[in-house]
């Protein structure tokens, strides 16, 4: 029998059976430097996980486990389309459209358009703080947006990209789809004039809607993401203003941002770039998708 | 089984610390294993490793940043250090044991990190080679090489020593 690294292991770590370590000693009795082998084994038998554990290493800094929480909230909105939730309100309706089905009584019926027209006198009559509290809550959510995004993006590390190989039957693959399924309409503009070729596209998510992500890289950069998801909310009083024409840019720590809406989708492009450069790249993308 | 994303974050939270000592042992530099957790977080979502138990589940998270470390992360760290910069993680920090630490670090990465899965964070043998991505016999020989070592670096004196506990105090004193 031959004495491997596995027999002098299990010998130091005492899990070797009784038969094996009578051989392993019985050999090394005739035998230097098995002898002197055994020997270490037994002299390495140290209190590696005391000594350890006592090492006063730096704890998870504060900003990491910020930035896993907050892009684990991203990150939880990830859906497939498959998997894309129903709303509550989509579940209501079924449910109240089931319930009236078998009746299809003109009754039934009555009852819905008198409710109907006393909402519509109801809202009517109260349009403008109504529309100002939409507009307050879709201000909530483009910060929250322009927040999670930026959270997600942050992750993002020169290395993330760089091993991505660029497969553009996939990319169109999944292009078409979205165009098919949510009618988000997403080219991959061509931002290789400012250094940065386009590496991948997956889709994420943004409570129940979907949210494109085209990734780029460039060499000793961040990477540059430009998002997309449509606009299911009514615009914001100033994005509305805006809708269409310039981005808004702004400066996120390491990261600048531009975000537009036109046609109903939102955009966001994202990179470690001064605020001239991000203009160009949004004017860039903005250029590529009103191509026809 | 199939686990929801919800799931998956969760327990990735749970294993943040799992995760940032591993990194920082692989870089030895905080500011590196910062990006190394985050950059594994990053793929875990993006992969969505399945998993039977937390066990597995660690074991999967820390093969992934084992990975990510030998993919990239490591000629970087060697480019942006050099050869002679000591390790920012061994100066800051005062090991208790300092000169076990000292000849466990001076392994070759490949015995000090079978040897750190299998003795520190007690991995069995199976799921530390998993982790490192080697057969088990690989796993044992790189065990072994450690081992003969540390060991065969003892002091003659010390191995008279009957208990761990004994050793290590006899190890420190001498």
């Amino acid at each position: 029998m031959k004495i491997t690294d596995t027999d002098l292991v299990l010998y130091a770590d005492a899990f070797i059976g009784a038969e094996r370590k009578r051989y392993l000693l019985s050999a090394a009795a005739h035998d230097q430097s098995l002898a002197d082998a055994v020997a270490a084994m037994e002299a390495s038998r140290l209190p590696f996980k005391a000594v350890f554990d006592h090492q006063p290493l730096p704890g998870v800094p504060d900003a990491l486990r910020a930035k896993v929480r907050n892009w684990s909230t991203v990150s939880g909105e990830l859906n497939t389309p498959a998997e894309r939730p129903v709303g509550w309100f989509s579940r209501f309706a079924r449910a109240v459209w089931l319930a009236v089905w078998p009746a299809n009584r003109p009754a039934v019926w009555l009852v819905v358009t008198v409710f109907v027209a006393y909402w519509a006198l109801v809202t009517g009559i109260r349009t403008a703080p109504l529309s100002q509290h939409t507009d307050a809550l879709s201000d909530a959510r483009q910060r929250a947006w322009v927040e999670r995004v930026v959270n997600y993006q942050s992750l993002y590390v020169e290395q993330t990209t760089n091993a991505l190989e660029v497969d553009w039957v996939a990319t169109t693959q999944l292009l078409d789809n979205l165009a098919e399924s949510t009618g988000l309409k997403v080219k991959v503009p061509d931002f290789a004039w400012a250094g940065y070729q386009f590496k991948r596209v997956q889709e994420l998510g943004f409570e129940g809607e979907p949210l494109v992500q085209l990734v780029y890289s460039k060499q000793d950069h961040l990477p540059l993401s430009l998002y997309s998801m449509p606009v299911t909310d009514e615009l914001p009083a100033n994005d509305r203003a805006s809708a269409g024409a310039s981005a808004r840019v702004e400066r996120h720590s390491t990261l600048t941002a531009a975000d537009w809406t036109v046609d109903n989708q939102r955009f966001m492009l994202l990179a470690d770039e001064n605020a001239e450069l991000i203009h160009q790249l949004h004017a860039r993308a903005e250029a590529e998708f009103r191509r026809p | 089984m199939t686990i929801t994303l919800h799931e998956l974050n969760a327990t990735l939270e749970q294993e943040l610390e799992l995760l940032w000592r591993f990194a920082l042992r692989l870089t030895h530099q905080p500011e590196r294993a910062e990006e190394l957790v985050a950059e594994t977080c990053l793929r875990v979502n993006e992969q969505r490793p399945q998993y039977a138990d937390r066990r597995s589940f660690r074991c999967a998270v820390l093969g992934l940043e084992y990975r990510i470390w030998c993919d990239g992360f490591r000629s970087r760290l060697l480019r942006a250090v050099g050869s002679d910069s000591d390790c920012a993680l061994s100066n800051s920090v005062h090991c208790y044991g300092s000169r076990l630490c000292d000849k466990f670090n001076r392994l070759p990465d490949a015995q000090r990190l079978a040897m750190l899965l299998v003795y520190v964070e007690e991995f069995t043998y199976h799921e530390a080679a998993d982790i490192l991505g080697l057969s088990i016999n690989a796993l044992m020989g790189r065990l072994a090489g450690a081992r003969l070592s540390l060991g065969s670096q003892t002091p003659a004196d010390q191995k008279r020593v009957a208990s761990p506990v004994g050793l290590h105090a006899a190890w420190n004193a001498g």
